[in-house]
């Protein structure tokens, strides 16, 4: 097991050292002068001159590249050119509230994705079946923005239940924090669901194939034992390793889930910033977001070895 | 093989694993009847078809403007002048719709034209190859796959700034190592069959075996990927838009238009409620087509 794990840390190496030059090239790519770009053209020519030394500029592009990654892994992701603050500071502040958003969302979908996807396989091949299949393909299709637009029109403006915009602390007040994270973690948990419940039902169905359910069914166990107790909890496994490689798409959507319902995370952050041409922080940002990702993957995969006894155990015996 | 690696199948994914329905098809059977017997298929190719037919022909069905503006004709509801009523500057938001399935067909096309021309050399070499190449090729690909790939694309585009080229290529550069990956395996399976075995013992060259024996046994696999990639161009072009920061005013994306109809849902529904439509069925018409193909194709070559 260690050693599993050790050997995807030497694999994951290389490819955190390519995502950060990839990363680090976003200021490279910006057409002309990147001072010009982020100061505007009227800045002093000591101002530039600063910026440029900080950004180190002026130096080799390698040479930029290896102490911009020493930084990084001293945990310095640079200072805003807007707030004058390490970037890092803004990340951890905002955390928090991408992270609610993006926990509640997967939640969500994982309970309505289940329930859907175990309904669909159980009744494979009948009018339920093709209903919550063509529903979930339907789901997968809206885009959450509009989702997230719509349900304003209908949940705030028309009816109006829950409130549009804002985020209040979970610490703060508990019902009032729910209350302002309905709307947005059910947008942000939409299109998840959708693929959630393709998958249920696509791994369903392969269990409730295999002998052991066959056996199952001899041995005059009743339905719902065979299906929920049987099939189910073997199907889980996969399911849950599914959702947590959902993430990169739960990630990029808090961007557009925090813009709709001014939601303050990670995601309004990196707009603002790109509209006021602070790219360290949108480096910094992207870096966290990516490398976030691949951390959960990570423990996905190590808890996925842990749980799964066919591969705990085949790698031991 | 990894984890992360395997993390592309999950973006979005619609398409889990491949259907059991595929196997109705009977052997045999002419290929057209395999066709019409695939409804998923069917249907979705209409959808497909009609909004190229209506990306094509756009100055014929609709007489007008979509980017002029008429200031009397302000949050006008649906009406028999304007189908589906009008913005905050008097523009049919009809007419935006139409000229908006260009730019979707325009950005989905390079998009997916870069991802597969890169796909298929990174992955060819990478599979044919194999060794170090392969090893320092695949790991730049799960670098990029280890995005999420609307925050990549943000970064992509933030960067060289917005607009209809650098918002397709930036699509395109996201999901190069989905079709490196898919080709990659692809090559892999092939590459140890005893007919390119043959090919290679009479002498053939590489870059001749690769074209002429692999090259072909590709296409099924990379067809079906292509589909659902022009999807998520047409979601991430939207998202970019929405967002601010994929096509700059006044080009109508369907995005764009839906970013402008936040600030007046009090006023007027209408502008947000028929670009939202349209984005869904276009793309569940492309999900559509692709589910559609990859059953007909070969339901058990893709992932």
């Amino acid at each position: 097991m260690l050693r599993y794990i050790l050997n995807r840390l030497i694999y994951l190496f290389p490819v955190m050292v390519f995502m950060s030059i990839v990363v680090f090239l976003f200021i490279h790519l910006i057409p002309g002068d990147p001072v010009d770009y982020m100061l505007g053209i009227d800045a002093t020519p000591e101002a530039r001159q600063a910026l440029r030394t900080e950004l180190g500029l002026d130096k080799n592009i390698v040479v930029q590249y290896i102490s911009w990654a020493r930084k990084i892994m001293r945990g310095d992701l640079g200072t805003s050119i807007v707030t004058n603050r390490p970037v890092s500071t803004s990340i951890l502040e905002k955390f928090p509230a991408t992270m609610l958003l993006a926990v509640a969302a997967t939640l969500i979908s994982l309970i309505i994705a289940i329930i859907a996807g175990t309904i669909a396989a159980a009744n494979k091949g009948t009018w339920k079946d093709l209903g919550l299949l063509l529903l979930s393909l339907l789901w997968v299709s809206i885009p959450s923005f509009w989702l997230g637009i719509m349900l304003i029109l209908v949940f705030s403006l028309e009816f109006p239940i829950f409130p549009a915009i804002g985020h209040v602390s979970m610490f703060a007040d508990f019902g009032k924090s729910m209350h302002h994270l309905t709307l947005p973690a059910v947008t942000l948990g939409a299109t998840l669901a959708g693929a959630i419940t393709r998958m249920t039902r696509s791994e369903m169905i392969e269990q409730l194939s295999k002998d052991y359910i066959t056996t199952a069914w001899a041995k005059g166990l009743s339905r719902p034992v065979v299906i929920y107790k049987h099939a189910l909890r073997n199907s889980l496994i996969t399911v849950v390793t599914f959702t947590g490689l959902q993430l990169g798409t739960l990630l990029g959507g808090t961007v557009v889930v925090e813009k709709i319902f001014a939601w303050p995370g990670l995601g309004l952050l990196v707009i603002q910033s790109i509209f006021a041409r602070d790219y360290p922080m949108v480096q910094g940002i992207v870096l966290f977001f990516a490398f976030t990702f691949v951390f959960v993957n990570l423990m996905v995969d190590i808890s996925y070895t842990f749980l799964n006894p066919q591969i705990r155990l085949g790698k031991k015996g | 093989m990894t984890q992360i690696n395997s993390a592309y199948a999950g973006f979005q994914e619609n398409q889990p694993r491949a259907d059991e329905d595929g196997g109705k098809v009977k052997r045999g059977s002419l290929l057209w009847a395999r066709i019409s017997s695939n409804k998923m298929l069917i249907i979705g190719g209409i959808v497909v078809i009609f909004f190229l037919f209506i990306a094509f022909f756009a100055p014929l069905i609709t007489q007008y403007s979509p980017t002029k503006m008429d200031f009397r004709a302000k949050f006008a509801p649906p009406s028999a002048e304007h189908l589906m009523g009008t913005d905050h500057f008097g523009r049919d938001t009809y007419t935006r719709i139409v000229y908006g399935a260009r730019v979707s067909f325009q950005v989905g096309l390079v998009a997916v034209s870069i991802g597969l021309i890169g796909g298929l050399i990174f992955g060819a070499v990478a599979g044919y190859v194999g060794g170090i190449a392969d090893d320092i090729l695949m790991r730049m690909m799960d670098a990029l796959l280890a995005f999420p790939p609307l925050l990549l694309a943000i970064g992509l585009v933030a960067s060289m700034g917005p607009s209809l080229k650098t918002v397709s290529i930036s699509i395109g550069v996201v999901y190069i190592p989905r079709f490196a990956r898919v080709m990659r395996s692809s090559v892999l399976a092939e590459k140890e069959k005893e007919y390119v075995e043959a090919a290679r013992a009479i002498g053939q060259s590489g870059f001749k075996i690769l074209m002429k024996h692999i090259g072909p046994s590709t296409i099924s696999p990379m067809i079906v990927l292509a589909t659902i990639i022009f999807a998520l161009a047409i979601i991430i072009e939207a998202t970019l838009s929405f967002l601010g920061v994929g096509l700059p005013p006044p080009a109508p994306s369907w995005g764009t238009m839906l970013d402008e109809s936040r600030r007046y849902l009090s006023v007027s529904a209408w502008m947000a409620v028929f670009p939202g439509i349209t984005i869904s069925i276009a793309v569940l018409g492309f999900n559509m087509v692709g589910d559609g193909l990859r059953d007909l194709l070969d339901p058990r070559s893709y992932n």
